[in-house]
């Protein structure tokens, strides 16, 4: 059996793994651009060596790419991060129960962030209404006409769109 | 109730064309947060509808989506209702307005247009 790449010390091993999932996701799925890999680095592996921890880094996002990529349920996470710790340059079972633990308390948010990430045509943001009475009118039939008029804001993704106004009777 | 019946009996005598009875046919909670937007807008608390910029409804077509995977998600499975409304501008120019929502935010949609049907029916 070959042996797994350099791992970082066993004991604190499964938190600080853990720390650096957290940190990959925060990059990639909730749009965190504050946590760099230097960050990550010097605040979980500062013993490591820049390229060391760049390839463990670049590992464990790859693993989480592919179990996010296919929204993993945990019969499939089982059987991926089993045969994971089977290969060469794999992973080993302790990293495989952080890694599983993770997915199962991110899975939803990470699966929402990446929807929310395919979804670029308008979406409805915000949307009011008000029932009037028309009391008086220059066109006699329209007195007391009850009319609503409903208030849409469209947007993009992050962005504030246009506040289309529409009046239905 | 009987602060409600001076309120109308009070309006009776500027009424014209009957508006009192219809105002004492709108739910009174309802009617209480309608007077109380009124009072917002004329302080300066919350902007009033431009009715120089409101569009008529003239349509709208939908259909229910589900997106299945994408460049950043092989597996997404999203369903989602996708909708076009029809408005006509004051001018009479029809224009289309598109856009999404999940199933959560259609439940909502849905929800507000069954309140203002009600509301419809009661005025």
């Amino acid at each position: 059996m070959a042996a797994p790449e350099q791992q970082p010390p066993p004991p604190e091993g499964s938190k600080l793994l853990s720390g650096l999932l957290s940190g990959i996701a925060q990059t990639t799925y909730y749009g965190n651009a504050d946590i760099t890999e230097e960050l990550l680095r010097g605040q979980l592996y500062p013993e490591a060596a820049p390229e060391e921890f760049r390839a463990l880094r670049a590992k464990m996002g790859g693993l989480l790419q592919s179990i996010a990529s296919a929204d993993m349920d945990l019969n499939q996470l089982e059987a991926f991060l089993t045969a994971q710790t089977k290969k060469q340059g794999g992973i080993t079972s302790d990293q495989a129960a952080v890694i599983a633990k993770f997915w199962k308390n991110h899975r939803v948010k990470i699966h929402e962030s990446l929807i929310s990430q395919s979804r670029w045509d308008n979406v409805l943001k915000n949307m009011n209404w008000r029932v009037d009475l028309k009391s008086q009118s220059r066109h006699v039939d329209q007195i007391n006409t009850p009319v609503a008029i409903v208030e849409m804001e469209l947007g993009r993704n992050g962005k504030v769109g246009p506040c289309e106004r529409v009046i239905t009777v | 109730m009987a602060a409600g019946s001076a309120a109308v009996r009070a309006l009776a005598a500027l009424d014209v064309g009957g508006t009192a009875d219809k105002i004492s046919l709108i739910p009174q909670d309802f009617f209480a947060e309608l007077c109380e937007q009124i009072i917002q807008h004329l302080n300066h608390k919350i902007p009033g509808i431009n009715t120089a910029e409101l569009c008529q409804f003239v349509d709208m077509k939908w259909k229910l989506g589900v997106a299945m995977s994408s460049d950043t998600c092989r597996s997404l499975r999203f369903p989602y209702v996708a909708v076009t409304l029809s408005v006509a501008d004051p001018s009479g120019q029809v224009t289309d307005k598109s856009f999404e929502m999940s199933i959560p935010q259609f439940k909502n949609f849905f929800r507000q247009f069954k309140e203002m049907a009600a509301v419809l029916e009661t005025v």
